[in-house]
C-alpha cells in the first residue's frame, strides 16, 4: 500500500513537472520578442535591451525555466507584466471562487447524477428511466456556456429571483454568496450530472447481474440491502473513475462559467490575461489549475484502495 | 441483398440511433456544403436599420446588433463548426495514431518515451492546454485546429497503442514478418486496418468535442475571429442583447447543441454496429 501511495506521488510530481515544462516552453515559443509585444510601439534598441536584461529574456531558454520553476515551486509566481501585481497573490485571492465553484458543482452533479442513475437503474425501461438518459443525453451535449445564458435569461432576466452574476465572499454573507454561485454551480455541473448519472445507471445494472447479486438475493437479503452492499458499492468504483476524470473538465469548465457569470476566479483572470498577453498571469494562472487537476486525480486514485475492497485486500 | 447490408438494415431496426446519427449528419454536411446557395442573405451582409429585428418571413432567426441575417450566419457558422471539428480530429487522428501504433510496434525505450510525453499532455484539462497553445501562436482559424490538434493527439494515441498492441501478437504479423514484410510494410498493411474500427468510433466522438471547445473558445473571443460567423461567439455577441433579443442567444445554442448531439448518437450508433459482440447479438 506504501509503494502504491509512494509510486502515485512520485508520477504526480513528473506530471507537474512535466505541466511546467509545457506551460513554459509553450509560451516562450512565442513569435515575436515579448519584449517588443510590451512595449507595444516603436523603441530604440537599446530601451529594448534594458527591457529584455529586466525580464530576463536574454538568459538562455534552460536558465530561465530553471529560474523560474525553482521561484514557482517557492511559491512565487512572478509579476504581472501589464500591472507589475504579484501574480501569486492575484491567484490566492482568486483560487477560493474557483475551487469553491468546482467543489459546489462536482457536489450538485453527484447529488443528481448517483441518485437518479440508481433509480433508472432500479426501475430499467420505465418512463423515469427513458426520461432521465434523454436529460441526460441533453445535459452531455448542451454547451455549459449556453446552459449558463439560458439559466440567465430565465432565472435572472425573465424570473428576476436571482442575480446575472458577479461574487460576494461567504464570509461577508452566505445567503448571497450561495445565491450567486447555484447557477453557477449548475451550469458546471449539469454535464457532469449527466455523465455521473449514465456512469452509475450502466455499472448498477451490470453489478445486478452478477453472481454473487443473485447469491445475496438467494440467501434471502431484503432488496435495499443487496442493492444498497452489495451491487452498489461494487458499481461505484467505475463512478469514483468518471467522476476523478470528469473533475479535470469541471476545473477547465471554470474558465468559460467565470466568464459567463462574471466570477473573478483564477479562469477568468486566465482569459482577460490572455486578451492583454500577460504571461505571467497565464503561466501562473494555468499551473496552478493544471497542479490542482494533478492533485484531484492523486486523491481520486488513493481513493480508490478505500472504496475498492479487492485493493483493501491486497 | 449482401449479407452486410442485411445485417445493417437488421442491426438500424434494432438501433434507430445510427439512421438518425446518419441522416442528421448528412444533413449537416449539406448545409456547410450549400450554405452559398441555401443562405438567405451573406451572413456579414450589414442591414443597419433593421438591427436586432425579431424573426420575421424575411428574416426567420432574426437579426443582430448590425441588422445580419442570423439564419444566414447559423447556416455559415456550421461550415465554421464542421471544418474545425473534422480537421481537428484529422490532425490528431494521424498524429496519435503514428505516435500509439509507433509506440506498440517498438516497445522499450520508444514505448516509454512515447507515452510519458501523452501522459504529460494528458495531465492538462483539455481546453487549458488548448488556451496554453493560443496564447502561444496567437488567435487564429488555424492556431485553433491546431491548438486542438495537440489536444486531442493523446486520445488517439492511447487507442491506437492498445488495439496496436493486441493485433501485434497475432500470428498473422508473424506470418508477415516470416515471408520477409519490413516494418512500415507490416504497419501499414497489417495493423492499421486491424485498429481502425476503434480510431474511427473515437473521431466522431472526437468531432463532437472539437466542436464543443471551438464554440467555448470561440465564445472567449479566442477561436474564431470576427466577422466570420462562428456559432460560439455569435452566442457571446447575442450576451449583450440578450434581454431584449432573447432569439439572438437561442439559436446559436441550440445548433451547437444539436450538432453534437449528432456526433454523439452517430459515436454510439457506431460503436455499437463496429462492436461484434452487439452485431450477432
Amino acid at each position: 500500500m506504501l509503494t502504491f501511495i509512494l509510486r502515485r506521488l512520485g508520477l504526480a510530481a513528473l506530471s507537474i513537472v512535466g505541466i511546467m515544462v509545457i506551460v513554459f516552453l509553450a509560451l516562450h515559443a512565442i513569435p515575436g520578442d515579448v519584449a517588443l509585444i510590451l512595449l507595444d510601439q516603436e523603441v530604440t534598441p537599446e530601451l529594448l535591451a534594458q527591457l529584455r536584461n529586466d525580464l530576463g529574456l536574454d538568459r538562455p531558454l534552460h536558465v530561465q525555466f530553471i529560474s523560474w520553476a525553482a521561484a514557482a515551486l517557492r511559491g512565487d509566481l512572478g509579476e504581472s507584466f501589464r500591472t507589475g501585481s504579484d501574480v501569486t497573490a492575484q491567484l490566492v485571492r482568486r483560487y477560493g471562487i474557483t475551487i469553491q465553484l468546482a467543489a459546489m458543482a462536482s457536489v450538485l452533479s453527484v447529488v443528481i447524477g448517483v441518485p437518479t442513475g440508481i433509480i433508472s437503474a432500479i426501475k430499467r425501461g420505465s418512463t423515469f428511466d427513458y426520461a432521465s438518459r434523454t436529460v441526460a443525453l441533453l445535459g452531455i451535449s448542451i454547451p455549459n456556456f449556453w446552459l449558463g445564458i439560458l439559466l440567465i435569461l430565465l432565472f435572472s432576466l425573465q424570473l428576476r429571483l436571482l442575480p446575472t452574476g458577479g461574487y460576494v465572499p461567504p464570509g461577508e454573507s452566505l445567503m448571497l454568496n450561495m445565491q450567486r454561485m447555484l447557477m453557477p454551480s449548475l451550469t458546471l455541473g449539469a454535464a457532469m450530472a449527466a455523465v455521473v448519472m449514465r456512469m452509475t445507471r450502466s455499472a448498477l445494472l451490470e453489478t445486478l447481474a452478477q453472481d454473487y447479486t443473485r447469491t445475496a438475493r438467494a440467501k434471502g437479503l431484503a432488496e435495499r440491502y443487496v442493492i444498497g452492499v452489495h451491487a452498489l458499492r461494487n458499481a461505484l468504483i467505475p463512478v469514483i473513475t468518471i467522476v476523478g476524470l470528469q473533475l479535470g473538465h469541471i476545473l477547465g469548465g471554470t474558465v468559460v462559467v467565470e466568464e459567463v457569470f462574471s466570477l473573478p476566479g483564477v479562469g477568468r483572470l486566465v482569459v482577460r490575461a490572455i486578451y492583454q498577453r500577460d504571461y505571467p498571469v497565464v503561466q501562473g494562472g494555468v499551473l496552478v489549475l493544471a497542479a490542482s487537476y494533478v492533485l484531484i486525480n492523486l486523491l481520486v486514485d488513493l481513493l480508490y484502495s478505500v472504496i475498492d475492497p479487492r485493493i483493501k485486500y491486497d | 441483398m449482401t449479407s452486410r447490408a442485411r445485417m445493417f438494415t437488421r442491426f438500424s431496426r434494432r438501433h434507430p440511433a445510427i439512421v438518425l446519427g446518419l441522416v442528421l449528419t448528412l444533413v449537416l454536411i449539406l448545409v456547410a456544403t450549400l450554405a452559398p446557395v441555401i443562405s438567405p442573405y451573406q451572413p456579414n451582409e450589414l442591414n443597419l436599420s433593421n438591427r436586432l429585428s425579431p424573426p420575421t418571413g424575411h428574416h426567420l432567426l432574426g437579426t443582430d446588433e448590425f441588422g445580419r441575417d442570423i439564419l444566414s450566419r447559423i447556416i455559415y457558422g456550421a461550415r465554421a463548426s464542421l471544418q474545425v471539428g473534422v480537421i481537428t480530429v484529422v490532425i490528431a487522428g494521424v498524429l496519435g495514431t503514428i505516435l500509439g501504433v509507433t509506440a506498440a510496434y517498438y516497445g522499450g525505450v520508444i514505448d516509454n518515451l512515447i507515452m510519458r510525453l501523452i501522459d504529460m499532455i494528458l495531465a492538462f484539462p483539455t481546453i487549458l492546454l488548448a488556451l496554453v497553445v493560443i496564447t502561444a501562436l496567437g488567435p487564429s482559424l488555424t492556431n485553433l485546429m491546431i491548438a486542438m490538434g495537440i489536444v486531442y493527439t493523446p486520445q488517439f494515441a492511447r487507442i491506437a497503442r492498445g488495439s496496436a498492441l493486441s493485433v501485434k501478437s497475432s500470428e498473422f504479423i508473424e506470418s508477415a514478418r516470416a515471408v520477409g514484410a519490413g516494418s512500415a510494410r507490416i504497419n501499414r498493411l497489417h495493423i492499421l486496418p486491424n485498429i481502425l474500427s476503434p480510431l474511427l468510433v473515437q473521431a466522431t466522438i472526437s468531432i463532437a468535442f472539437a466542436i464543443l471547445a471551438e464554440a467555448a473558445l470561440s465564445f472567449l473571443g479566442l477561436g474564431i475571429q470576427p466577422p466570420m460567423p462562428s456559432w460560439g461567439s455569435m452566442l457571446n455577441e447575442g450576451r449583450t442583447y440578450m434581454e431584449l433579443s432573447a432569439w439572438l442567444v437561442i439559436a446559436p445554442g441550440l445548433a451547437i447543441m444539436l450538432t453534437v448531439l449528432t456526433f454523439n448518437f452517430l459515436g454510439d450508433a457506431l460503436r455499437d454496429y463496429l462492436d461484434p459482440r452487439l452485431v450477432h447479438s
